[in-house]
Protein backbone atom coordinates (compact mmCIF):
# COMPACT_ATOMS: atom_id res chain seq x y z
CA UNK A 1 0.00 0.00 0.00
CA UNK A 2 1.42 3.34 -1.04
CA UNK A 3 -0.41 5.42 1.50
CA UNK A 4 2.14 7.92 2.63
CA UNK A 5 2.75 9.01 -0.89
CA UNK A 6 -0.73 10.43 -1.01
CA UNK A 7 -0.41 12.21 2.34
CA UNK A 8 1.75 15.11 3.31
CA UNK A 9 5.51 14.70 3.56
CA UNK A 10 6.58 14.29 7.22
CA UNK A 11 8.19 17.72 7.46
CA UNK A 12 5.10 19.32 6.03
CA UNK A 13 2.85 17.43 8.46
CA UNK A 14 5.09 18.56 11.30
CA UNK A 15 4.92 22.23 10.45
CA UNK A 16 1.18 22.15 9.80
CA UNK A 17 0.49 20.53 13.17
CA UNK A 18 3.18 22.38 15.07
CA UNK A 19 1.03 23.87 17.83
CA UNK A 20 -0.87 20.67 18.43
CA UNK A 21 2.32 18.64 18.64
CA UNK A 22 3.83 21.07 21.12
CA UNK A 23 0.66 20.93 23.21
CA UNK A 24 0.67 17.14 23.24
CA UNK A 25 4.35 17.04 24.10
CA UNK A 26 3.78 19.39 27.01
CA UNK A 27 0.82 17.34 28.18
CA UNK A 28 2.90 14.23 27.95
CA UNK A 29 5.77 15.69 29.95
CA UNK A 30 3.43 17.12 32.57
CA UNK A 31 1.45 13.95 33.02
CA UNK A 32 4.70 11.97 33.31
CA UNK A 33 6.09 14.41 35.84
CA UNK A 34 3.03 14.21 38.07
CA UNK A 35 3.03 10.43 37.92
CA UNK A 36 6.74 10.29 38.79
CA UNK A 37 6.30 12.67 41.71
CA UNK A 38 3.35 10.72 43.08
CA UNK A 39 5.23 7.44 42.65
CA UNK A 40 8.29 8.90 44.32
CA UNK A 41 6.41 10.13 47.38
CA UNK A 42 4.42 6.91 47.69
CA UNK A 43 7.44 4.73 47.03
CA UNK A 44 9.56 6.50 49.63
CA UNK A 45 6.81 6.33 52.25
CA UNK A 46 6.36 2.62 51.64
CA UNK A 47 10.12 2.06 51.72
CA UNK A 48 10.47 3.93 55.01
CA UNK A 49 7.62 1.87 56.44
CA UNK A 50 9.09 -1.52 55.53
CA UNK A 51 12.88 -1.28 55.16
CA UNK A 52 13.56 -2.54 58.66
CA UNK A 53 11.49 -5.69 58.33
CA UNK A 54 12.77 -8.47 56.05
CA UNK A 55 9.24 -9.82 55.69
CA UNK A 56 7.79 -6.42 54.78
CA UNK A 57 10.64 -5.78 52.36
CA UNK A 58 10.13 -9.07 50.54
CA UNK A 59 6.38 -8.66 50.39
CA UNK A 60 6.60 -5.10 49.06
CA UNK A 61 9.19 -5.81 46.38
CA UNK A 62 7.41 -8.99 45.23
CA UNK A 63 4.09 -7.19 45.01
CA UNK A 64 5.60 -4.34 43.03
CA UNK A 65 7.28 -6.86 40.75
CA UNK A 66 4.03 -8.72 40.11
CA UNK A 67 2.23 -5.49 39.25
CA UNK A 68 5.08 -4.68 36.93
CA UNK A 69 4.50 -7.84 34.88
CA UNK A 70 0.79 -7.13 34.24
CA UNK A 71 0.03 -5.97 30.68
CA UNK A 72 -0.61 -2.24 30.84
CA UNK A 73 -3.30 -2.18 28.18
CA UNK A 74 -5.34 -4.68 30.16
CA UNK A 75 -4.81 -2.70 33.34
CA UNK A 76 -6.03 0.47 31.66
CA UNK A 77 -9.04 -1.43 30.38
CA UNK A 78 -9.78 -2.74 33.84
CA UNK A 79 -9.61 0.72 35.38
CA UNK A 80 -11.86 2.18 32.73
CA UNK A 81 -14.45 -0.45 33.65
CA UNK A 82 -14.24 0.75 37.25
CA UNK A 83 -13.82 4.55 37.07
CA UNK A 84 -14.56 5.28 33.42
CA UNK A 85 -12.54 7.07 30.79
CA UNK A 86 -10.32 9.96 31.85
CA UNK A 87 -7.26 10.83 33.89
CA UNK A 88 -8.66 9.02 36.94
CA UNK A 89 -7.91 5.73 35.24
CA UNK A 90 -4.49 6.90 34.01
CA UNK A 91 -2.75 7.89 37.25
CA UNK A 92 -3.20 4.67 39.24
CA UNK A 93 -1.84 2.50 36.42
CA UNK A 94 1.15 4.66 35.53
CA UNK A 95 2.07 5.18 39.18
CA UNK A 96 1.78 1.47 39.86
CA UNK A 97 4.28 0.71 37.09
CA UNK A 98 6.71 3.34 38.32
CA UNK A 99 6.65 1.89 41.83
CA UNK A 100 8.93 -1.09 41.34
CA UNK A 101 12.22 0.68 40.61
CA UNK A 102 11.51 3.42 43.15
CA UNK A 103 10.42 1.17 46.00
CA UNK A 104 13.16 -1.36 45.38
CA UNK A 105 15.95 1.19 45.17
CA UNK A 106 14.66 3.13 48.16
CA UNK A 107 14.56 0.02 50.33
CA UNK A 108 17.99 -1.12 49.19
CA UNK A 109 19.36 2.39 49.68
CA UNK A 110 17.95 2.82 53.17
CA UNK A 111 19.35 -0.56 54.14
CA UNK A 112 22.75 0.16 52.64
CA UNK A 113 24.22 2.33 55.40
CA UNK A 114 27.30 0.74 56.95
CA UNK A 115 26.27 -0.81 60.30
CA UNK A 116 29.39 0.74 61.88
CA UNK A 117 28.23 4.21 60.83
CA UNK A 118 24.82 3.58 62.36
CA UNK A 119 26.34 2.11 65.53
CA UNK A 120 28.71 5.04 66.00
CA UNK A 121 25.93 7.55 65.38
CA UNK A 122 23.58 5.81 67.79
CA UNK A 123 26.36 5.60 70.35
CA UNK A 124 26.79 9.35 70.22
CA UNK A 125 23.14 10.07 70.82
CA UNK A 126 21.60 10.36 67.35
CA UNK A 127 17.91 9.51 67.81
CA UNK A 128 15.92 7.30 65.44
CA UNK A 129 14.24 10.08 63.43
CA UNK A 130 17.53 11.91 62.89
CA UNK A 131 19.17 8.60 62.04
CA UNK A 132 16.70 8.09 59.19
CA UNK A 133 16.61 11.65 57.94
CA UNK A 134 20.21 12.81 58.41
CA UNK A 135 22.15 9.60 58.04
CA UNK A 136 20.30 6.80 56.27
CA UNK A 137 18.51 9.04 53.76
CA UNK A 138 21.53 11.00 52.47
CA UNK A 139 23.48 7.75 52.15
CA UNK A 140 20.56 6.21 50.23
CA UNK A 141 19.90 9.26 48.06
CA UNK A 142 22.05 8.39 45.01
CA UNK A 143 20.48 4.92 44.91
CA UNK A 144 16.96 6.30 45.32
CA UNK A 145 17.60 8.81 42.57
CA UNK A 146 18.81 6.08 40.22
CA UNK A 147 15.54 4.25 40.86
CA UNK A 148 13.47 7.35 40.15
CA UNK A 149 15.43 7.86 36.95
CA UNK A 150 14.56 4.39 35.68
CA UNK A 151 10.96 4.94 36.77
CA UNK A 152 10.87 8.18 34.79
CA UNK A 153 11.84 6.40 31.57
CA UNK A 154 9.17 3.77 32.16
CA UNK A 155 6.58 6.39 32.94
CA UNK A 156 7.18 8.38 29.78
CA UNK A 157 6.63 5.16 27.82
CA UNK A 158 3.51 4.06 29.65
CA UNK A 159 1.90 7.51 29.51
CA UNK A 160 1.95 7.05 25.75
CA UNK A 161 -0.21 3.95 26.13
CA UNK A 162 -2.60 5.87 28.37
CA UNK A 163 -3.92 7.55 25.23
CA UNK A 164 -6.18 4.51 24.84
CA UNK A 165 -8.04 5.81 27.87
CA UNK A 166 -7.88 9.55 27.42
CA UNK A 167 -6.72 11.65 24.45
CA UNK A 168 -3.87 13.30 26.29
CA UNK A 169 -0.19 13.29 25.44
CA UNK A 170 1.81 11.97 22.52
CA UNK A 171 0.18 8.56 22.74
CA UNK A 172 -2.77 10.14 20.99
CA UNK A 173 -0.75 10.18 17.75
CA UNK A 174 0.17 6.54 18.13
CA UNK A 175 -3.42 5.67 18.90
CA UNK A 176 -4.84 7.51 15.92
CA UNK A 177 -2.19 6.09 13.60
CA UNK A 178 -3.40 2.61 14.60
CA UNK A 179 -7.02 3.69 14.47
CA UNK A 180 -6.71 5.09 10.97
CA UNK A 181 -4.40 2.37 9.75
CA UNK A 182 -4.00 2.67 6.02
CA UNK A 183 -5.04 6.31 5.88
CA UNK A 184 -2.77 8.96 4.42
CA UNK A 185 -0.98 10.29 7.51
CA UNK A 186 -0.58 7.06 9.48
CA UNK A 187 3.16 6.98 9.18
CA UNK A 188 3.68 10.63 10.10
CA UNK A 189 1.52 10.23 13.19
CA UNK A 190 3.38 7.12 14.30
CA UNK A 191 6.71 8.86 13.73
CA UNK A 192 5.64 11.87 15.79
CA UNK A 193 4.65 9.59 18.66
CA UNK A 194 7.95 7.71 18.52
CA UNK A 195 10.25 10.70 18.08
CA UNK A 196 8.67 13.02 20.60
CA UNK A 197 8.25 10.36 23.29
CA UNK A 198 11.99 9.75 22.90
CA UNK A 199 12.64 13.49 23.17
CA UNK A 200 10.61 13.73 26.37
CA UNK A 201 12.40 10.69 27.81
CA UNK A 202 15.82 12.13 26.98
CA UNK A 203 14.85 15.47 28.47
CA UNK A 204 13.83 13.79 31.72
CA UNK A 205 17.07 11.88 31.77
CA UNK A 206 19.06 15.07 31.30
CA UNK A 207 17.17 16.66 34.18
CA UNK A 208 18.11 13.71 36.38
CA UNK A 209 21.76 14.05 35.51
CA UNK A 210 21.60 17.65 36.68
CA UNK A 211 19.64 16.79 39.83
CA UNK A 212 22.13 14.10 40.70
CA UNK A 213 25.02 16.43 40.16
CA UNK A 214 23.61 19.02 42.53
CA UNK A 215 22.05 16.87 45.23
CA UNK A 216 24.65 14.18 45.78
CA UNK A 217 26.68 15.08 48.86
CA UNK A 218 30.32 15.54 47.94
CA UNK A 219 31.40 12.78 50.28
CA UNK A 220 29.18 10.26 48.48
CA UNK A 221 30.42 11.04 44.99
CA UNK A 222 32.50 8.31 43.54
CA UNK B 1 53.69 -4.93 96.07
CA UNK B 2 54.59 -1.36 96.66
CA UNK B 3 56.03 -0.86 93.18
CA UNK B 4 52.57 -0.96 91.74
CA UNK B 5 52.14 2.52 93.11
CA UNK B 6 54.68 3.68 90.55
CA UNK B 7 51.77 4.40 88.26
CA UNK B 8 49.62 6.00 90.85
CA UNK B 9 50.99 9.41 90.23
CA UNK B 10 48.04 9.43 87.81
CA UNK B 11 44.96 11.43 88.55
CA UNK B 12 43.66 13.00 91.67
CA UNK B 13 40.18 11.59 92.05
CA UNK B 14 38.18 14.26 90.31
CA UNK B 15 34.57 14.86 91.17
CA UNK B 16 32.12 16.06 88.54
CA UNK B 17 33.19 19.65 89.01
CA UNK B 18 36.90 19.03 88.61
CA UNK B 19 38.41 20.66 85.58
CA UNK B 20 41.56 19.37 83.96
CA UNK B 21 44.35 21.59 82.65
CA UNK B 22 42.71 22.13 79.32
CA UNK B 23 39.61 23.53 80.90
CA UNK B 24 37.62 20.44 79.89
CA UNK B 25 35.57 18.25 82.14
CA UNK B 26 37.62 15.61 83.93
CA UNK B 27 36.26 12.14 84.47
CA UNK B 28 33.76 10.97 87.04
CA UNK B 29 33.65 7.49 88.55
CA UNK B 30 31.46 4.75 87.11
CA UNK B 31 29.97 2.17 89.43
CA UNK B 32 28.42 -1.01 88.11
CA UNK B 33 26.30 -2.99 90.53
CA UNK B 34 25.09 -6.52 89.76
CA UNK B 35 24.87 -5.57 86.10
CA UNK B 36 23.25 -8.40 84.15
CA UNK B 37 22.28 -8.99 80.55
CA UNK B 38 20.20 -11.99 79.66
CA UNK B 39 19.07 -12.69 76.11
CA UNK B 40 15.78 -14.50 75.71
CA UNK B 41 16.16 -18.16 74.82
CA UNK B 42 19.69 -18.41 76.10
CA UNK B 43 20.31 -20.44 79.23
CA UNK B 44 23.35 -18.46 80.38
CA UNK B 45 23.47 -14.74 81.01
CA UNK B 46 25.76 -12.91 78.57
CA UNK B 47 26.81 -10.70 81.44
CA UNK B 48 26.23 -12.13 84.88
CA UNK B 49 26.03 -9.82 87.90
CA UNK B 50 29.09 -7.72 87.28
CA UNK B 51 29.98 -5.26 90.01
CA UNK B 52 32.86 -2.90 89.49
CA UNK B 53 34.10 0.49 90.57
CA UNK B 54 35.80 2.41 87.79
CA UNK B 55 37.73 5.26 89.40
CA UNK B 56 37.47 8.78 88.01
CA UNK B 57 40.09 9.81 85.49
CA UNK B 58 41.48 6.31 84.94
CA UNK B 59 41.72 4.08 81.93
CA UNK B 60 40.15 0.76 82.82
CA UNK B 61 40.70 -1.94 80.24
CA UNK B 62 38.30 -4.84 79.85
CA UNK B 63 40.28 -7.71 78.42
CA UNK B 64 39.13 -11.24 77.77
CA UNK B 65 38.52 -13.84 75.07
CA UNK B 66 35.98 -13.26 72.30
CA UNK B 67 32.44 -13.72 73.47
CA UNK B 68 33.23 -13.21 77.15
CA UNK B 69 30.81 -10.29 77.31
CA UNK B 70 33.33 -7.45 77.59
CA UNK B 71 31.79 -5.43 74.77
CA UNK B 72 28.28 -6.17 76.04
CA UNK B 73 29.30 -4.87 79.46
CA UNK B 74 30.76 -1.73 77.94
CA UNK B 75 27.73 -1.13 75.74
CA UNK B 76 25.43 -1.32 78.73
CA UNK B 77 27.17 1.72 80.23
CA UNK B 78 25.72 3.99 77.52
CA UNK B 79 22.66 1.76 77.23
CA UNK B 80 23.30 0.75 73.63
CA UNK B 81 22.31 -2.54 75.22
CA UNK B 82 19.66 -2.30 77.90
CA UNK B 83 20.66 -4.15 81.06
CA UNK B 84 18.29 -6.87 82.21
CA UNK B 85 18.98 -5.91 85.81
CA UNK B 86 21.49 -4.09 87.95
CA UNK B 87 22.46 -0.45 88.11
CA UNK B 88 24.99 1.86 86.49
CA UNK B 89 26.01 5.00 88.32
CA UNK B 90 27.97 7.68 86.51
CA UNK B 91 29.33 10.35 88.85
CA UNK B 92 26.91 9.18 91.51
CA UNK B 93 23.85 9.40 89.26
CA UNK B 94 21.89 6.28 88.39
CA UNK B 95 21.67 6.41 84.61
CA UNK B 96 19.53 3.33 84.04
CA UNK B 97 16.38 5.44 84.16
CA UNK B 98 17.60 8.39 82.08
CA UNK B 99 16.59 9.00 78.47
CA UNK B 100 19.10 6.82 76.63
CA UNK B 101 19.59 9.11 73.62
CA UNK B 102 20.37 12.11 75.82
CA UNK B 103 22.62 10.00 78.03
CA UNK B 104 24.74 8.97 75.03
CA UNK B 105 25.42 12.58 74.09
CA UNK B 106 27.29 12.87 77.39
CA UNK B 107 29.47 9.83 76.75
CA UNK B 108 32.29 9.58 74.23
CA UNK B 109 32.05 6.53 71.99
CA UNK B 110 34.76 5.12 69.75
CA UNK B 111 34.54 1.80 67.91
CA UNK B 112 37.02 -0.26 65.93
CA UNK B 113 35.30 0.34 62.58
CA UNK B 114 35.29 4.07 63.39
CA UNK B 115 31.98 4.70 61.63
CA UNK B 116 32.58 8.21 60.33
CA UNK B 117 29.52 9.43 58.45
CA UNK B 118 30.55 9.22 54.79
CA UNK B 119 28.54 12.11 53.37
CA UNK B 120 29.64 14.58 56.04
CA UNK B 121 32.95 16.43 56.00
CA UNK B 122 35.52 15.84 58.73
CA UNK B 123 34.43 19.08 60.42
CA UNK B 124 30.77 18.04 60.27
CA UNK B 125 31.60 14.64 61.70
CA UNK B 126 33.44 16.18 64.64
CA UNK B 127 30.62 18.69 65.13
CA UNK B 128 28.00 15.94 65.39
CA UNK B 129 27.42 15.84 69.15
CA UNK B 130 27.96 19.59 69.81
CA UNK B 131 25.25 20.23 67.20
CA UNK B 132 22.94 17.70 68.82
CA UNK B 133 23.50 19.58 72.05
CA UNK B 134 22.59 22.81 70.23
CA UNK B 135 25.85 24.64 70.79
CA UNK B 136 25.94 27.92 68.90
CA UNK B 137 27.72 27.96 65.57
CA UNK B 138 30.81 29.87 66.58
CA UNK B 139 31.44 27.63 69.53
CA UNK B 140 31.05 24.54 67.36
CA UNK B 141 33.48 25.82 64.73
CA UNK B 142 36.06 26.75 67.33
CA UNK B 143 35.65 23.40 69.06
CA UNK B 144 36.06 21.45 65.82
CA UNK B 145 39.35 23.20 65.08
CA UNK B 146 40.52 22.68 68.63
CA UNK B 147 39.70 18.97 68.56
CA UNK B 148 41.34 18.36 65.19
CA UNK B 149 44.48 20.05 66.49
CA UNK B 150 44.38 17.97 69.68
CA UNK B 151 44.42 14.72 67.69
CA UNK B 152 47.18 15.97 65.44
CA UNK B 153 45.28 16.89 62.28
CA UNK B 154 45.75 20.37 60.84
CA UNK B 155 42.25 21.91 60.70
CA UNK B 156 43.12 24.00 57.64
CA UNK B 157 44.07 20.90 55.75
CA UNK B 158 41.47 18.41 56.94
CA UNK B 159 38.34 20.37 57.89
CA UNK B 160 36.73 20.13 54.47
CA UNK B 161 37.86 16.66 53.49
CA UNK B 162 35.62 13.62 53.52
CA UNK B 163 36.21 10.44 55.48
CA UNK B 164 37.11 8.26 52.50
CA UNK B 165 39.91 10.69 51.59
CA UNK B 166 41.70 9.84 54.86
CA UNK B 167 43.86 6.86 55.82
CA UNK B 168 42.68 4.44 58.50
CA UNK B 169 44.91 6.02 61.13
CA UNK B 170 43.71 9.52 60.27
CA UNK B 171 40.10 8.35 60.32
CA UNK B 172 40.52 6.97 63.82
CA UNK B 173 42.04 10.28 64.92
CA UNK B 174 38.86 11.92 63.67
CA UNK B 175 36.89 9.24 65.52
CA UNK B 176 38.62 10.19 68.76
CA UNK B 177 38.20 13.93 68.06
CA UNK B 178 34.50 13.35 67.41
CA UNK B 179 34.08 11.41 70.66
CA UNK B 180 35.81 14.17 72.62
CA UNK B 181 34.10 17.07 70.89
CA UNK B 182 31.32 17.67 73.41
CA UNK B 183 33.78 17.26 76.29
CA UNK B 184 32.26 14.13 77.83
CA UNK B 185 33.25 13.03 81.31
CA UNK B 186 33.55 9.43 80.27
CA UNK B 187 34.61 7.64 77.12
CA UNK B 188 33.84 4.16 75.91
CA UNK B 189 36.32 2.71 73.46
CA UNK B 190 35.80 -0.66 71.79
CA UNK B 191 39.10 -1.86 70.31
CA UNK B 192 39.65 1.56 68.77
CA UNK B 193 43.13 0.79 67.49
CA UNK B 194 42.38 -2.76 66.38
CA UNK B 195 42.06 -2.15 62.66
CA UNK B 196 45.21 -0.15 61.91
CA UNK B 197 48.70 -1.40 61.14
CA UNK B 198 51.03 -2.10 64.10
CA UNK B 199 53.18 1.01 63.63
CA UNK B 200 50.22 3.35 63.39
CA UNK B 201 48.57 1.53 66.29
CA UNK B 202 51.58 2.04 68.52
CA UNK B 203 51.74 5.73 67.63
CA UNK B 204 48.02 6.22 68.21
CA UNK B 205 48.34 4.48 71.58
CA UNK B 206 51.21 6.76 72.63
CA UNK B 207 49.33 9.88 71.55
CA UNK B 208 46.20 8.65 73.26
CA UNK B 209 48.10 8.18 76.51
CA UNK B 210 49.63 11.63 76.44
CA UNK B 211 46.23 13.12 75.55
CA UNK B 212 44.69 11.36 78.53
CA UNK B 213 47.39 12.85 80.79
CA UNK B 214 45.87 16.27 80.22
CA UNK B 215 42.22 15.29 79.72
CA UNK B 216 41.87 12.87 82.64
CA UNK B 217 38.64 11.38 81.35
CA UNK B 218 37.26 8.19 82.82
CA UNK B 219 37.80 5.68 80.05
CA UNK B 220 36.46 2.17 79.61
CA UNK B 221 38.58 0.49 76.97
CA UNK B 222 37.79 -2.92 75.52
CA UNK B 223 40.44 -5.05 73.84
CA UNK B 224 41.42 -8.68 73.45
CA UNK B 225 45.09 -7.75 73.19
CA UNK B 226 46.69 -8.13 76.61
CA UNK B 227 49.79 -6.18 75.64
CA UNK B 228 47.59 -3.25 74.65
CA UNK B 229 45.84 -3.57 78.02
CA UNK B 230 49.22 -3.47 79.80
CA UNK B 231 50.32 -0.44 77.87
CA UNK B 232 47.17 1.65 78.23
CA UNK B 233 45.43 0.50 81.38
CA UNK B 234 45.66 2.16 84.76
CA UNK B 235 43.71 -0.91 85.77
CA UNK B 236 42.86 -4.06 83.92
CA UNK B 237 39.77 -6.17 84.37
CA UNK B 238 40.46 -9.66 83.05
CA UNK B 239 37.06 -11.10 82.17
CA UNK B 240 35.97 -14.65 81.48
CA UNK B 241 32.70 -15.99 80.18
CA UNK B 242 29.62 -14.14 81.38
CA UNK B 243 31.85 -11.12 81.94
CA UNK B 244 32.86 -12.63 85.28
CA UNK B 245 35.80 -10.68 86.68
CA UNK B 246 38.75 -13.04 86.96
CA UNK B 247 40.98 -10.25 88.23
CA UNK B 248 40.69 -6.48 88.50
CA UNK B 249 43.92 -4.77 89.40
CA UNK B 250 46.79 -2.66 88.16
CA UNK B 251 48.84 -4.13 85.29
CA UNK B 252 51.88 -4.63 87.54
CA UNK B 253 49.85 -6.46 90.15
CA UNK B 254 48.27 -8.73 87.56
CA UNK B 255 51.64 -9.55 86.03
CA UNK B 256 53.28 -10.17 89.38
CA UNK B 257 50.39 -11.98 90.90
CA UNK B 258 47.90 -13.52 88.46
CA UNK B 259 44.79 -14.66 90.29
CA UNK B 260 44.53 -18.04 88.60
CA UNK B 261 45.44 -20.19 85.61
CA UNK B 262 42.98 -18.35 83.38
CA UNK B 263 44.63 -15.00 84.00
CA UNK B 264 48.06 -16.57 83.69
CA UNK B 265 47.06 -18.06 80.36
CA UNK B 266 45.88 -14.70 79.20
CA UNK B 267 49.09 -12.95 80.18
CA UNK B 268 50.92 -15.43 78.02
CA UNK B 269 54.67 -15.91 78.09
CA UNK B 270 57.19 -13.43 79.34
CA UNK B 271 55.30 -12.08 82.33
CA UNK B 272 58.55 -11.36 84.18
CA UNK B 273 59.96 -9.41 81.26
CA UNK B 274 56.68 -7.53 80.74
CA UNK B 275 56.80 -6.55 84.38
CA UNK B 276 60.09 -4.76 83.80
CA UNK B 277 58.21 -2.40 81.52
CA UNK B 278 56.53 -0.88 84.53
CA UNK B 279 59.63 0.10 86.43
CA UNK B 280 62.07 2.81 85.68
CA UNK B 281 65.80 2.59 86.08
CA UNK B 282 65.71 5.10 88.94
CA UNK B 283 63.44 2.83 90.97
CA UNK B 284 66.59 0.81 91.76
CA UNK B 285 69.42 1.90 94.02
CA UNK B 286 72.15 2.97 91.64
CA UNK B 287 75.71 1.78 91.87
CA UNK B 288 78.45 4.38 91.48
CA UNK B 289 79.02 5.56 87.96
CA UNK B 290 81.87 3.75 86.22
CA UNK B 291 84.87 5.64 84.89
CA UNK B 292 84.34 4.41 81.41
CA UNK B 293 80.92 4.01 79.93
CA UNK B 294 80.19 1.54 77.17
CA UNK B 295 76.52 2.19 77.10
CA UNK B 296 74.11 4.46 78.90
CA UNK B 297 70.44 4.97 79.53
CA UNK B 298 68.41 7.84 80.93
CA UNK B 299 66.94 7.54 84.43
CA UNK B 300 63.46 7.49 82.94
CA UNK B 301 64.18 4.38 80.85
CA UNK B 302 62.24 1.26 81.77
CA UNK B 303 64.12 -1.66 83.24
CA UNK B 304 62.93 -3.64 80.23
CA UNK B 305 64.69 -1.32 77.80
CA UNK B 306 67.81 -1.17 79.99
CA UNK B 307 68.00 -4.96 80.16
CA UNK B 308 67.44 -5.18 76.43
CA UNK B 309 70.38 -2.85 75.85
CA UNK B 310 72.62 -4.84 78.17
CA UNK B 311 71.69 -8.12 76.54
CA UNK B 312 72.19 -6.59 73.12
CA UNK B 313 75.60 -5.16 73.91
CA UNK B 314 76.70 -8.04 76.10
CA UNK B 315 77.23 -5.77 79.12
CA UNK B 316 76.89 -6.76 82.78
CA UNK B 317 76.27 -3.18 83.83
CA UNK B 318 75.27 0.06 82.24
CA UNK B 319 75.69 3.76 83.01
CA UNK B 320 72.67 5.76 84.07
CA UNK B 321 72.40 9.37 82.94
CA UNK B 322 70.27 12.20 84.14
CA UNK B 323 70.02 15.15 81.78
CA UNK B 324 72.85 13.61 79.77
CA UNK B 325 75.28 13.38 82.70
CA UNK B 326 76.15 10.07 84.37
CA UNK B 327 74.72 9.73 87.86
CA UNK B 328 75.41 6.05 88.51
CA UNK B 329 75.04 2.63 87.01
CA UNK B 330 72.91 -0.47 87.28
CA UNK B 331 73.97 -4.05 86.92
CA UNK B 332 72.21 -6.97 85.35
CA UNK B 333 72.23 -8.63 88.76
CA UNK B 334 70.31 -5.74 90.30
CA UNK B 335 67.60 -6.17 87.68
CA UNK B 336 67.49 -9.94 88.19
CA UNK B 337 67.21 -9.40 91.94
CA UNK B 338 64.31 -7.05 91.37
CA UNK B 339 62.50 -9.58 89.20
CA UNK B 340 63.15 -12.20 91.86
CA UNK B 341 61.92 -10.00 94.66
CA UNK B 342 58.66 -9.11 92.97
CA UNK B 343 58.31 -12.70 91.76
CA UNK B 344 58.71 -13.93 95.33
CA UNK B 345 55.94 -11.57 96.31
CA UNK B 346 53.75 -13.32 93.84
CA UNK B 347 54.58 -16.77 95.16
CA UNK B 348 53.91 -15.79 98.76
CA UNK B 349 50.65 -14.14 97.90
Amino acid sequence: MQTSGNGLPFSEYLSQNRDEIILHTEQHAQLSLYCILIAMVLGLLIAVAVYRSPLGTNFTISTAAVIFTLPSVALFGFLVSVVGYGLASVFPVVVAYAMLPIVRNSIVGLQSADPAVLDAARGMGVGSFRMLWQIRFPIAWPVILAGVRVAAQLTVGIVAIAAFVTPVGLGDYGYSSLDNLGSVNTRSQALICIIFVAVVALAFDAVFVVIRRFTTPRGSRV
Amino acid sequence: MSESSAQQNKPEQGGPATRSDQGGKAGVPIVLTDLTKRYPGQPKAAVDKVSMHIPAGEIVVFVGPSGCGKTTTMRMINRMIEPTSGTIEIGGEDVTKLNDVHLRRRIGYVIQQIGLIPHLSIAQNVALVPKLLKWDKKRVTARVDEMLTVVGLDPEQYRHRYPRQLSGGQQQRVGVARALAADPEIMLMDEPFGAVDPITRSRLQDEFLSLQQTLKKTIVFVTHDFDEALKLGDRIAVLREGSEIAQFDTPEAILANPADDFVEGFIGEGAALKRLNFERVDSLALDPAPEQSRGSVDVSTTLHAALDLMVGKGLRSITVDRDGRPVGSISIDAILNRVNATGADAVEA
